[in-house]
């Protein structure tokens, strides 16, 4: 299970003009839940994703907060607890990553590297489980001997995966996992993403700039705005109608592409500049039913039946503005 | 060969015109090809969507239509130009008449100009116009692609822009020369959602207003359905699909083209799986059942003896006629397909 409370990220800038990438974010993900993370560029969801993983340099930025992955503090932990409890208890998998394999080792020691680095086994076993992987990704195991330019963008993504789960990880983190790839390479990575994540019940971080793919793959999903989770609900729910003017915007970027009528919108204005204080809701801006109230305090976190959302017309409805 | 330069600017009747266009690629180890016997229109005012994935050619034509690589058979032309037979003295003057957009506005900008500058130069260069008149001219650009208020944005550089106005930006320096035809190489597909609706809407303006045509090049359908009149689509080199593009989209016949439609995101969809398979059934497609050495397949190059369907090897209709000889386009005149085992 993983914890994530009042968890904030500043980087700080040469000019002294810290810019708060992160700021107040709270959620938990239940153990085998795979989870979403959705948001337009610049709204932190990397930044969030990195903290949690502790692969942010402190020495750029200011951190606070907590991360507890089953009661242990990841942002607490020095670099050695850290190094013991990466692959062995939360992966990644970065949009890029299928480009950082070392280019002159063959993909059967990139796996290796990682399982004697953990002190895995017998060189057979070893071997065993890289095979057994690479099948879970639905790659011939013969690919154990090929060098990594040798494969496609999408093979090369999907060792990527199977190295992640190498030493079976309590949680995968996917930073725009497929985004690189084509539409139906992506729908393929995705759909096989679901089936190993149930078959193997680990929990998933699915981060991405795309609404419809994180619909279609998550159980639940957040939607991040200017540093903030704003709605955090499961995937039926969300599209049965969006609570936050964000997320409605956003989902009416999407459409059905066979629909006998396409609605085609975008979202008016632009994300607010992070580098400098905000007052109220950071969406106001943007948003269509904004009300006096939005401009003067910020909506907090709201937790509802099944999910929770950050917006002064549900705080409102609860009685909760003035309070 | 050189045209009336006012009747050209001030209404468009250059119609773009590819002709069995066949493109082959060859090096020591092996031959690609990766056009085969392309054929196509653009009219005047249309936009038409190429649609295809890595690999699938669209990049390379858009090279031969601007003219930065030659065919190798199959002949080019744009109203009077013939494209495939320029010299690079003509090419400069083609290029005016012929302008690109590209996916990434972050690199396709010169870092030290402003945005007064990138305007400007492609108006002097092109249509010859003085500092004055040219400044005067990009500032009413600014105005009609929306980089206002146009006093705040004449001297900022790219690096002060948000993806979307750098966007806008690589639109008004390429409608500055007043082309015939703009190709579009995934405009949007590098700036987020909320602004993609916006600048498409701002180029299927920009035809309106200017009469100029379009080649928008996507692996998109979704936003090809939102702006063009008609769609290509393109498999290894080949146009598996062309049509009207609601006729296409909403009567699919390809293979290939179901395929790409499947593969969109929908969420709305998953909770009622009613998607029509390749072979016709009601269950939703397993893309995770398409064996991952099919991926090979999919980005290996087809080469110059191979003699049947260039879909086959991916195809569930596949029958001993795919694997024979390659079908050919063919259907109404609003739509047309290439499958020996589907027809229009």
């Amino acid at each position: 299970m993983l914890e994530v409370k009042d968890l904030w990220v500043k980087y700080r800038s040469q000019h002294g003009r810290s810019v708060s990438a992160v700021r107040g974010v709270n959620f938990s993900i239940p153990d085998g839940t795979f989870m979403g993370l959705v948001g337009e560029s610049g709204c932190g969801k990397s930044t969030l994703g990195f903290a949690i993983a502790r692969l942010l340099n402190s020495q750029q930025l200011e951190i606070s907060g907590s991360v507890l992955l089953n009661g242990e503090d990841l942002i607490k932990m020095s670099s050695r607890e850290l190094r013991k409890l990466r692959w062995d208890k939360i992966a990644i998998v970065l949009q890029g990553g299928m480009n950082a394999f070392n280019p002159v080792l063959k993909i059967k020691q990139q796996f290796t590297d990682v399982m004697k680095a953990h002190g895995q086994g017998r060189a057979e076993d070893r071997d065993q489980r890289i095979a057994e992987l690479l099948r879970h990704v639905q790659l011939d195991p013969a690919l154990l001997e090929a060098y990594p330019h040798e494969l496609s963008g999408g093979m090369k993504q999907r060792v990527a995966i199977a190295l992640s789960l190498v030493l079976n990880p309590e949680l995968v983190i996917l930073d725009e996992p497929t985004t690189a790839l084509d539409v139906i390479v992506q729908k393929a990575i995705v759909e096989m993403l679901q089936e190993l994540q149930r078959h193997m019940k680990f929990s998933v971080l699915f981060i991405s700039h795309d609404l419809g793919l994180v619909l279609e793959a998550a159980e639940r999903v957040m939607v991040m705005y200017a540093g903030k989770i704003v709605e955090e609900e499961p995937v039926e729910v969300l599209l049965e109608g969006a609570k936050h003017p964000y997320t409605e915007a956003l989902l009416s970027c999407y459409g059905d592409p066979q629909a006998k009528e396409l609605r085609f919108k975008g979202i008016p204005g632009s994300p607010p500049d992070l580098s400098k204080p905000l007052q109220g809701c950071s969406f106001v801006p943007r948003c269509s039913k904004a009300m006096s109230a939005c401009r003067e305090l910020e909506p907090q976190r709201l937790e509802l039946e099944r999910g929770a959302v950050a917006c002064h017309l549900y705080t409102k409805m609860q009685g909760g503005i003035g309070k | 060969m050189k045209l009336d330069e006012q009747t050209f600017s001030s209404h468009k009747t250059a119609m773009l015109t590819l002709k069995e266009v066949t493109k082959v690629f060859k090096n020591r180890a092996r031959t690609t090809v990766a056009l085969h016997r392309v054929t196509f229109t653009v009219a005047p005012g249309r936009i038409v969507a190429l649609v295809g994935e890595s690999g699938s050619g669209k990049t390379t034509l858009a090279r031969i239509v601007t003219g930065i690589e030659k065919p190798t058979e199959g002949s080019v032309t744009l109203g009077e130009w013939q494209v495939d037979r320029l010299r690079s003295s003509q090419l400069r003057v083609y290029r005016r008449y012929v302008q690109m957009v590209f996916q990434d506005p972050f690199s396709s900008l010169n870092p030290h100009n402003t945005v007064l500058q990138t305007i400007v130069r492609p108006l002097m260069n092109h249509l010859h116009l003085n500092v004055k008149q040219a400044r005067l001219q990009a500032l009413e650009i600014m105005n009609t692609v929306r980089l206002t208020p146009t006093d705040q944005f004449a001297h900022k550089k790219p690096h002060q822009l948000s993806g979307g106005q750098r966007q806008r930006l690589v639109i008004a320096r390429a409608i500055a020369p007043n082309p015939e035809l703009i190709v579009a190489d995934e405009p949007v597909s590098m700036l987020d959602v909320s602004i993609r609706a916006d600048i498409l809407e701002l180029i299927d303006q920009l035809r309106k207003r200017t009469g100029m045509s379009v080649l928008y090049i996507t692996h998109d359908l979704y936003s090809a359905r939102a702006m063009a009149d008609e769609v290509v689509v393109l498999y290894k080199g080949h146009v598996v699909e062309r049509g009207n593009i609601e006729e296409v989209i909403s009567h699919a016949q390809h293979p290939y083209t179901q395929l790409l439609l499947q593969a969109i995101p929908n969420p709305w969809k998953k909770r009622q799986p009613t998607a029509h398979r390749v072979d016709g059934s009601e269950s939703a497609p397993h893309f995770a059942e398409i064996p991952a050495k099919d991926e090979i397949t999919l980005y290996g190059r087809l080469h110059a003896g191979d003699k049947g369907c260039p879909f086959a090897a991916r195809c569930e209709l596949v029958s001993g006629e795919c694997l024979q000889a390659k079908p050919s386009l063919k259907g109404t005149e609003v739509h047309q397909v290439s499958c020996w085992n589907r027809q229009v």
